[in-house]
């Protein structure tokens, strides 16, 4: 069963000064359970809209939204406990510590002041716990909203830019928080405007631009964009190793600098076998690796500015 | 909905506005009990006999109707009522001393002080929420917005209840013992307690009204600034100008029908006897009026 389902979601806001904001226009999705799953899209491409639909704090001009299996808006109060979010970052009381700010939470659902000590651990505030949060770091208050999200044990966990504002390190420490949560059972629904961020974590995919969901699917699916696999090589005499390659039956092109030879990786040898009969030798051979921020630029090369 | 509410109220309780402004007032009516106690210098034995005779003498001319005839009491008041309020013992004494008789008198002054404090309370224990973008966080725990606004308002009217109540307590018992050490506790009405602990009671539940139409208004506005800025254009400009412009709608003013309720006197509003229960019926119906509209504002819009 999906853990969240959205049909034909649309949402407009209306400008103070008439007229009106399409936020999300249409959007369909469908998330399955267990893994992560990255909800891309450049700044204004209608994630955050879409996430606060979700968790009923926004009302959908149209459309359909489940969580859990649960309608949205009607469902909610039965499901909420089982869904942790932060919806951009995390918003907790600054005057009051990272302890009583969970503990107030943690109150509405039952939770004790042990599992809220269990947390501050998990989440590497232990020591900071009776500080005012005031006094944390952005990247702590980041893991204090991750810790917030987590109190309830959830199934589903929506973040939202989990990483924004996070140092390298804090990244790379958010990233395995992700891993090891998506490992454990739950899913992850992460929506994040920084693609190797979510490339290295996510399972799958949904690439949203201008509120529409423009491409949908596993990682790899969506990184292979129907392009098949082939290798980069690189030597002094492009057309001479183009001629080379022909003559080998290897279809290839060039590409700026260098060939892409359209040959799956494993079989590389090939393509030095046949230019090495003809005296040609290679600088560089690799795989030539799609990256998600490539496949973003090109799905969203003919967007607009947001309005 | 329990679970709720007492996260609020420990909320409510831990903001730190609500602790300055207790630790303010609580310095203000230790600074005034200073003062009057180094300001009163008790009467000597001599001069209290002779107030006494004089007064025991003025009280019963009063009772006998020589002050007022019966037929023209205002309505609903006995002649002993009114003699106990008109003939006081502080009157035949120097003026120099301070005397417990004016305890009422001086809470209910103090309940203007609490029910603007009260209303910038309440309009800052929501606006702080939306200005630090918590109730966003606290809508993705409870999703009913109706029990959020209720345990809401429920905190806001029982923190300023107590907080009232207790700081009005503290006033009650330092100028006790400023009277009883170096003023005049003799003289007193019968039913005086009474009628202080009446007082404090109505300032209280004032207090609380105030909170929740200033807790309702900051919903509604979405900012404490804003919530604080309405309530003082409204008592300040609209009320004045009805009072100037339309005095016959007078009985429906709010800041009348507060003062009416705070005193614990009836009194004549326009052409209109309003009664302390009826008044607070009225300032009931500007809360709930005033919350309702909070309440509908805050299922229909985004909370962005």
């Amino acid at each position: 069963m999906p853990v969240i389902e959205v049909e034909g979601l649309r949402k407009e806001y209306r400008r103070l000064r008439g007229g009106r904001t399409v936020a999300v226009d249409g959007l369909d999705l469908e998330v399955p359970e267990g893994g992560v799953y990255g909800f891309l899209g450049p700044n204004g491409a209608g994630k955050t809209t879409t996430i606060r639909c979700l968790l009923g704090l926004v009302r959908p001009t149209a459309g359909r939204l489940r969580l859990l299996g649960a309608e949205v808006p009607g469902g909610l109060p039965t499901t909420i406990a089982r869904v942790g979010s932060i919806v951009e970052a995390p918003a907790l009381f600054p005057r009051f510590s990272g302890r009583r700010n969970l503990e107030l939470l943690g109150r509405l659902q039952g939770i004790g002041p042990r599992a809220v000590t269990a947390m501050l651990e998990r989440v590497g505030l232990a020591e900071r716990a009776n500080d005012a949060v005031k006094t944390y770091s952005l990247g702590m208050k980041q893991r204090l909203g991750i810790g917030a999200a987590l109190l309830k044990d959830p199934a589903l966990l929506i973040l939202d830019e989990p990483a924004n504002g996070l140092d390298p390190a804090g990244i790379v420490e958010v990233r395995e928080l992700l891993q090891r949560l998506g490992s454990e059972g739950r899913t992850v629904f992460v929506s994040s405007h920084i693609l190797s961020e979510v490339q290295h974590v996510a399972d799958r995919v949904a690439i949203l631009t201008r509120g529409r969901c423009v491409k949908a699917g596993a990682v790899a699916d969506v990184l292979s964009g129907g392009r098949s696999a082939g290798v980069v090589a690189r030597l002094d005499d492009l057309q001479a190793g183009l001629r080379a390659l022909a003559e080998a039956g290897l279809a290839a092109t060039v590409e700026t600098d260098h060939l892409r030879v359209e040959v799956p990786p494993l079989e590389a040898a090939r393509v030095t076998r046949a230019l090495a009969d003809r005296g040609l030798y290679l600088s560089e051979l690799r795989r030539d690796e799609q990256d998600l921020e490539r496949v973003f630029l090109e799905l969203t090369s003919d967007e607009a500015p947001s309005p | 909905m329990t679970a709720l509410l007492a996260a609020e109220l420990r909320r409510a309780w831990s903001r730190r506005l609500v602790r300055v402004v207790a630790i303010a007032a609580f310095l203000v009516i230790a600074v005034a009990a200073i003062l009057t106690a180094v300001n009163s210098h008790g009467p000597t034995e001599e001069q209290l006999a002779d107030a006494r005779l004089n007064y025991q003498a003025n009280l019963e001319q009063c009772l006998s109707g020589a002050y007022l005839p019966e037929d023209q009491l205002p309505p609903g008041e006995t002649m002993k009522e009114f003699c106990d309020d008109a003939v006081r013992l502080s009157s035949f004494l120097p003026n120099n001393e301070f005397h417990l008789f004016g305890l009422p008198d001086i809470i209910s002054g103090a309940s203007i002080l609490l029910i603007l404090g009260a209303m910038l309370l309440g309009a800052s224990l929501v606006g702080a929420e939306w200005h630090a973008g918590t109730m966003t966080t606290l809508l993705t725990w409870e999703t009913r917005r109706n029990r959020v606004l209720i345990a809401k308002t429920i905190a806001a009217a029982v923190v300023t209840f107590v907080l009232g109540i207790v700081l009005l307590a503290i006033l009650a018992g330092l100028l006790w013992f400023v009277a009883a050490t170096r003023g005049v506790t003799a003289g007193l009405p019968d039913g005086f307690w009474a009628t202080v602990v009446g007082g404090v009671l109505r300032a209280g539940a004032a207090a609380s009204f105030a909170s929740v139409i200033g807790f309702a208004i900051g919903m509604i506005g979405r900012n404490t600034a804003a919530a604080i800025g309405i309530g003082f254009a409204y008592f300040g400009v609209v009320e004045q100008l009805i009072r100037g412009l339309r005095p016959a709608w007078q009985p429906a003013l709010l800041g009348e029908n507060m003062a009416i309720f705070v005193s614990g006197t009836s009194s004549r509003l326009f052409e209109t006897l309003r009664t302390p229960s009826t008044a607070a019926i009225v300032v009931a119906c500007y809360t709930a009026a005033l919350l309702a509209v909070a309440g509908l504002w805050f299922r229909a819009r985004d909370v962005n």
